[in-house]
């Protein structure tokens, strides 16, 4: 009997190992396959444009784009219109979060809210935002105030429409057992709603966040000054290709580190979730 | 017996190749080549009004036709060129050697003029403020907001030469945005930005000469310059050589009508259909009040040198060179003989 139940933790033992190194090996190629297709993108740029098939002007190589990326490192200009753009983004970021959740939740508790905002939002959302820009120009003017306005005006639209999707969801057995238990109206949404639907609204600020760094950059591409988008326009202008393709590469990385880092804060965030816990 | 077969078979598939290809050639032959000119500002730019009086061209519609194509400005014309999306570019005396210099395209050839700022006696692009604002003097640009056409364009490497003359550099001591030209007068009153360019015909217009006033001209900054010219590849000129003789021909006979002061009243009528203003407000056009355009389409190229030789020096290219090397000349030469 000892040995039956010997040879069966075994044979559990031995499936958990196997079924954890399943997993690792299923990271390690998840992560070098991204890796993987990053570099054969790269080298086939490299490769294509030292082919003679293209000039310099039209694609410049990677190399020299690094290369150009790196000059601008150290001579400083990269942190500081990095910082310039990150600024303005994640400041209409925040402000977009703020406004399009506090929207969202009001649209879902008042009807007469819900009843001014829906054609609003419904006509909103399509509308390329970014034509606004001379309006917004004309108004606030052409420094900072005008470029993090446009950004709000464009990623507020997903925060909004997220949160009242996902506090339309919450399911009702969760607001009555908070009602059973005494819960006020402030605790149900504080305490129950918002949480239950932070999954949806955690998906709509993760849209947001791309749409925020997209549109700083081309206000800033369209009103000039410091940052990424004012300085690949003018190397443009300048007919400087390595700083254009230095401009597209560093904001491909900005990108990405924003995006990994709203996925860390989501899981950080619902660590409590079934998709965290799956995901163990 | 078969060999003979066999070479008659040749000489008949000889000679229907031959005359396929003889027929295809002169089709190509027979249609018309078409050339793109790029222009900037209305009326100024020569491309802007020269199919106004096409009925001029003799060569239109016969060995080439002409298509006048609008830019933001003269930077964006190297992509176009590089594209070859524009046969005839109108570079500034700032974008020649960006193209040649950055975009590396070393086969560009000036071949005419199209207008000259500086010379004595003709105007000259201006930068102006608001009349009653806080600039009265270069300096106090410092931390102000200057648009401009485009980064690159020549009235932005004029503007840059002259602050820098004070004291004062792009981004660290001042902000340059761009905007189209037409716009700039509601950007200046509405206080959205401190400096504009002046170019003709903007510069003319009533209610910015009310409420702006001039903190310095295009001379004062850089002198006499050989503001834009018509430019193009030397393939294409290779190519093209007699039709483009014929282009500048015919570029010719219409630059001397619009000269000419007796058509003084036509050439205001035209400039009024174009950008649907009174008539009454183009007095100025092709006389001593509108820029210096050579009437024989020959650009200064003694000027053109000195502001290459100032773009290189204010950082924009990392070398100079000869212009006289990037110019063909001939070619709007043998279209002035042809017309004595």
């Amino acid at each position: 009997m000892a040995g039956v139940n010997e040879t069966a933790s075994l044979a559990g033992a031995e499936a958990a190992i196997s079924r954890d190194a399943g997993r690792r090996l299923d990271a390690v190629f998840r992560s070098g396959a991204g890796i993987f297709s990053i570099l054969v993108l790269l080298i086939a740029w490299e490769t294509f444009a030292r082919s003679g098939k293209v000039t310099p002007f039209m694609l410049p190589p990677f190399s020299a784009v690094a290369e150009r990326i790196y000059a601008d490192a150290i001579a400083g200009d990269l942190w500081r219109n990095l910082a310039v753009t990150l600024f303005r983004a994640l400041t209409g970021f925040a402000i977009a979060a703020v406004g399009g959740v506090a929207l969202g939740a009001m649209m879902a508790r008042s009807r007469i809210v819900r009843w001014f905002f829906d054609p609003i939002i419904s006509v909103g959302f399509p509308m390329p935002k970014i034509a606004f820009l001379p309006i917004i120009i004309l108004w606030l003017g052409l420094y900072d105030v005008s470029k993090i306005s446009v950004v709000v005006f464009d990623a507020i639209f997903p925060v909004v429409t997220a949160t009242l999707a996902g506090l339309a969801g919450v399911e009702r057995e969760l607001i009555w057992s908070g009602r059973n238990m005494g819960a006020n109206e402030r605790e149900l949404m504080w305490q129950i709603a918002l949480p239950a639907a932070l999954p949806q609204i955690l998906t709509g600020l993760q849209v947001a966040l791309p749409i925020a760094l997209i549109v700083a950059i081309i206000a800033e591409m369209a009103m000039g000054g410091y940052g990424l988008g004012g300085a690949m326009m003018s190397a443009s202008r300048f007919a400087d290709s390595r700083g254009v393709f230095a401009g597209i590469v560093e904001i491909a990385i900005v990108g990405y580190a924003l995006i990994k880092a709203m996925a860390l804060v989501r899981h950080r965030l619902l660590a409590w979730h079934h998709e965290t816990v799956e995901d163990r | 017996m078969r060999g003979k077969v066999t070479s008659a078979g040749m000489a008949a598939l000889g000679l229907i190749l031959g005359l396929a290809v003889g027929s295809l050639n002169s089709g190509a032959q027979a249609e018309p080549l078409k050339i793109r000119g790029a222009w900037v500002a209305p009326i100024s730019n020569f491309a802007s009004i020269w199919l106004q009086k096409k009925d001029l061209a003799v060569h239109f519609g016969h060995s080439y036709v002409f298509e006048s194509v609008r830019y933001a400005g003269t930077p964006p014309m190297i992509t176009a060129i590089a594209n070859n999306e524009v046969e005839i570019g109108n570079l500034a005396f700032s974008t020649l050697p960006i193209a040649i210099g950055n975009a590396g395209m070393d086969d560009i050839r000036v071949i005419s003029d199209d207008f000259q700022d500086g010379v004595t006696g003709y105007v000259s692009n201006d930068y102006e403020v608001l009349a009653d604002g806080p600039i009265k003097k270069v300096e106090d640009l410092k931390g102000k907001v200057i648009a401009i056409n485009a980064a690159g364009a020549g009235v932005d490497v004029a503007m840059r030469a002259m602050l820098r003359k004070h004291g004062l550099e792009a981004n660290r001591d001042y902000t340059i945005i761009e905007a189209p030209f037409p716009g700039m007068k509601s950007m200046l009153m509405e206080k959205k930005v401190d400096l504009i360019p002046g170019v003709l015909p903007f510069m003319l217009d009533p209610e910015l000469k009310k409420n702006a006033r001039t903190l310095f001209d295009m001379k004062a900054a850089i002198g006499r310059s050989q503001f834009v010219m018509w430019s193009s590849r030397k393939p294409f000129i290779d190519a093209h050589r007699a039709v483009l003789v014929d282009f500048l021909e015919d570029s010719l006979r219409i630059l001397y009508w619009y000269l000419d002061p007796k058509n003084h009243d036509a050439v205001a009528e035209i400039a009024s259909q174009i950008t649907k203003q009174p008539p009454e407000r183009f007095g100025w056009v092709f006389t001593k009040n509108d820029y210096y355009r050579d009437p024989n389409l020959m650009p200064d190229l003694d000027a053109l040198q000195k502001n290459v030789d100032m773009t290189h020096e204010l950082g924009f290219v990392k070398a100079s060179f000869d212009v006289k090397a990037h110019s063909d000349l001939s070619l709007i030469q043998e279209a002035a003989k042809r017309l004595k």
